[in-house]
């Protein structure tokens, strides 16, 4: 019997694998995807290799890509972004890692503390979870972001609207700062040259600005895989997990297995005990028991194992309350080139606690158009859906389409794109459930994944509505020559809290260890499990770090361990013990 | 780790595995509908002609550019447009393979198009074979405004604009899979003026007022 099983090699289970793994535990990590061991060879920087959400590598689909993806049930207007492989969505993230807003937090005493979706907060004080952020800010690492040229137009603006600079990790109150990044600083030729001969590895170390977040980081080439720029966690947690015996004094090296879907949790009634699995090649069903399972496979498919698995729903929350940030968009075009497609998707932000955030955002021509052309808010000049949606000033509000696209793309580099990521409310409605309309694939009965997004909650549309306008007015201060609000339907790149861990027993899935109420030995870790959407922030460091404090409740509770993170000192995933172990080197400088 | 002979739950049947995908919401709801039915029926006559002229309508009314499609509806561009992309087998090839369980699914909304053109204009008949191509840019836009307001549909309204305007400004259109590299420049990269894929930048601007981490007031700025 294993000690531990985490289903999910993404944002969350790979922390929890790397943790146990350290402390000298035999897990066994499963992952649906692909393997991605080789981000050289496995991934190019071309949008129709990466991010066909049919074709591509990035998808949540098998590993063989002559298989068609996994079916997800979306009865509206809803673009749901999530990626299977090891890595999971942290494969094209844009490494942003802020800290959670304390307001979301039980025990917030602020002034503003009424702001906050009061009803279903984290069920401790955010101080307790500063220590975590710490471990994770260390073994990322997490490093504050440099500028390219959108982001000294971005923090322009964030002036010209009298915000303050944030000096501080922790969010105190409505503020500018560049992003803390899960990606590795520029250093030597990186960030100054496009010359191929000079950007590799260790010539370059760090971010070399290529602008191809969207497609996985391989940067710099040359390097070993746990220097690459950006912090996957298949480049930062997944090899010092596979590597834990030689960094770690008592460390055990994981077991990981890919392509293989978990399809059932199995129990004993009282304590969940193993997990059965189905490997995509062969179509074999495999099973193996362990003392604890940890579910980290992602805020759709955890309420569908749940539910697959035929475990208890006594107060009807499971697959509840989705948060999604109920994303939008307002892009200026500028008169002068402002580098949208150079350096990291994104280096600066502002933080408005209570409302949610605003990033400054760039990406690749084929990406940023489509998404120019995703709306629910019509067409501008001919109708807008019935969708409300003020446009404080901006030109148009809708999706772009014909000439006005042509307009905005013809110089994509002019554009300034600021994304609005709002601190929504948890929502009953809102919601992942079995498909009743759908047969079952060969994982059974397939996720249905259903937003009322004419039907959230006043707050949640006052706070979008709120941060729209701040975006316009910011665009409008920089000189902007055309400002476009898109109004976006459901666009999920941020989802979380499906399996949310909560105060009180009538509207939450798990206690306030990440445990579950009613299955004992199962754990979540990843952004299902948090108790709301954070107030706005990137979710993936918050996930992390409380992914790092269930590894060590873990521990504690089942294997009679003692806390660590207190009381002793993270090991960089960058650390020279782990690249020899990947390189069989002795040094690499 | 033992091997199983199924998996343990009754709520699976593994005979009626079935692949589906993004688009699969709206082929089901298109399927279940009164409405539109009868047009599965329909698609399958759709001729080779007859999708090329949708698609490239479509693409026309996305991306507009110096093309014959664009010239029907009335609203040209005198730089490259979505029919120059090279994307339209690309486009009607991902919409089949997102509904694997539904043959041809681009034949189908090739359909839809063209009977809501039918709906929006019944006299546009010429010069194409497709009605949708008939259509002026204005009545294009009514199509999507019905597409958007009708449950069946509002999936595939919300999910075309945006395939379409990706693929016409991606690299699809030269992309080679076989050899994972491009056959020559992008239109989508032109007519964004995008200087095109690199492994690096000269980007770099230096670290706003000089600070390298969070709390820190020192660092020094090494270059700008």
């Amino acid at each position: 019997m294993r000690d531990v099983i985490v289903v999910g090699a993404g944002g969350g289970g790979a922390v929890v694998a790397k943790e146990l793994g350290a402390r000298g535990l035999d897990v066994l990590v499963l992952e649906a995807g692909a393997r991605f061991a080789d981000p050289e060879k496995d991934w190019t920087h071309f949008e129709s290799d990466a991010n066909n959400p049919y074709l591509g590598y990035f998808r949540f689909g098998p590993a063989d890509r002559s298989k068609p993806e996994w079916v997800r049930e979306v009865p509206q207007n809803m673009l749901f972004v999530q990626l299977a492989g090891v890595g999971g969505s942290t494969n094209h993230y844009q490494g942003n890692s802020p800290r959670a807003v304390p307001g979301t937090f039980i025990g917030y005493d602020g002034t503003d503390r009424q702001a906050y979706d009061t009803g279903h907060l984290f069920p401790f004080p955010y101080r307790e979870l500063i220590p975590y952020y710490e471990w994770v800010e260390a073994t990322l690492p997490v490093q504050t972001a440099p500028m390219g040229r959108k982001e000294e137009m971005f923090f322009q603006g964030a002036e010209l609207l009298g915000l303050p600079l944030q000096l501080g990790k922790d969010i105190t109150g409505a503020a500018f700062r560049p992003q803390e990044n899960a990606i590795l600083q520029p250093q030597g030729t990186a960030g100054k040259t496009g010359d191929p001969q000079r950007i590799r590895f260790a010539e370059a170390k760090g971010c070399t600005f290529c602008g191809h977040c969207s497609q996985g980081c391989f940067e710099p080439l040359g390097a070993p895989i746990n220097l690459k720029a950006k912090r996957s966690t298949s480049v930062s947690y997944v090899p010092m997990a596979l590597t834990c015996d030689r960094w770690s004094k008592q460390g055990k090296p994981i077991t990981l297995f890919a392509d293989s879907f978990a399809v059932r949790i199995n129990t004993d009634g009282i304590s969940a005990r193993g997990v059965t699995w189905r490997i995509g090649a062969t179509g074999e069903i495999l099973t193996e028991d362990a003392k604890v399972i940890v579910l980290s496979c992602g805020t759709v498919e955890n309420p569908r194992l749940w539910l697959n698995s035929g475990f208890p729903n006594s107060n009807g929350w499971v697959g509840r309350g989705l948060t999604d940030h109920y994303v939008d968009v307002v892009t200026g075009v500028m008169e002068f080139d402002v580098g949208t497609t150079r350096g990291p998707g994104s280096n600066g932000r502002i933080d408005y606690p209570g409302h949610g955030m605003l990033e400054v955002v760039g990406d690749t021509p084929g990406l940023r158009a489509g998404l120019c052309a995703f709306s629910d808010a019509g067409v501008p000049g001919f109708y807008d859906n019935g969708l409300p949606g003020g446009s404080y000033g901006a030109d148009t509000v809708g999706r772009l389409i014909g000439n006005d696209l042509k307009e905005a793309m013809e110089h994509v580099d002019r554009l300034l794109n600021i994304d609005i990521f709002t601190d929504d409310d948890v929502e009953f409605q809102n919601s992942v459930g079995l498909s009743s309309s759908y047969p079952p694939d060969e994982h059974g009965p397939v996720p249905r994944i259903e937003i009322f997004q004419r039907n959230r909650s006043a707050r949640t549309i006052r706070n979008r509505e709120f941060l729209a306008q701040k975006a316009v007015e910011l665009l409008r201060a920089l000189g902007a020559k055309k400002v476009h609000r898109i109004n976006k339907p459901p666009f999920v790149i941020h989802s979380h809290s499906t399996m949310r861990m909560g105060l009180s027993a009538s509207d939450s899935v798990l206690d306030d260890n990440c445990e579950a109420r009613e299955a004992k030995r199962l754990f979540i870790a990843d952004n299902s499990a948090l108790a709301n959407g954070i107030g706005g922030p990137n979710p993936t460091l918050t996930t992390q770090a409380l992914a790092t404090r269930t590894a060590e409740k873990i521990f504690q509770q089942y294997f009679g361990g003692d806390a660590w993170i207190t009381k002793e000192a993270p090991v960089p995933s960058t650390d020279a013990a782990i690249t020899r172990a990947l390189t069989g080197h002795r040094s690499v400088s | 780790m033992k091997k199983v002979d199924q998996i343990e739950t009754s709520t699976v049947s593994r005979r009626r595995f079935v692949r589906v995908g993004l688009l699969t919401t709206a082929a089901v709801a298109i399927a279940n509908s009164p409405l539109m039915g009868p047009l599965l029926e329909t698609a399958r006559a759709a001729t080779p002609d007859l999708l090329h002229d949708t698609y490239n309508s479509l693409l026309a009314f996305i991306v507009p550019g110096p093309d014959a499609y664009s010239q029907a509806q009335g609203a040209t561009s005198p730089t490259l447009g979505g029919v120059d992309a090279n994307v339209a087998e690309m486009l009607i090839g991902t919409l089949d393979l997102s509904v694997p369980f539904l043959p041809q699914f681009s034949a189908t909304v090739a359909t839809i198009l063209n009977n809501l053109a039918q709906l929006v204009n019944p006299s546009a008949n010429s010069p194409f074979e497709s009605r949708f191509a008939n259509l002026k840019y204005v009545e294009k836009v009514a199509v999507l405004q019905i597409m958007d307001s009708t449950d069946s549909l509002k999936t595939l309204g919300g999910v075309l604009p945006l395939l379409v305007a990706a693929l016409c400004y991606s690299d699809a259109g030269t992309f080679d899979p076989a050899t994972r590299s491009l056959t020559g420049r992008p239109v989508g990269w032109t007519i964004s003026n995008y200087s095109g894929v690199s492994d690096g930048r000269d980007e770099f601007q230096g670290y706003f007022e000089n600070k390298r981490s969070a709390g820190a007031a020192t660092g020094e700025r090494d270059h700008a």
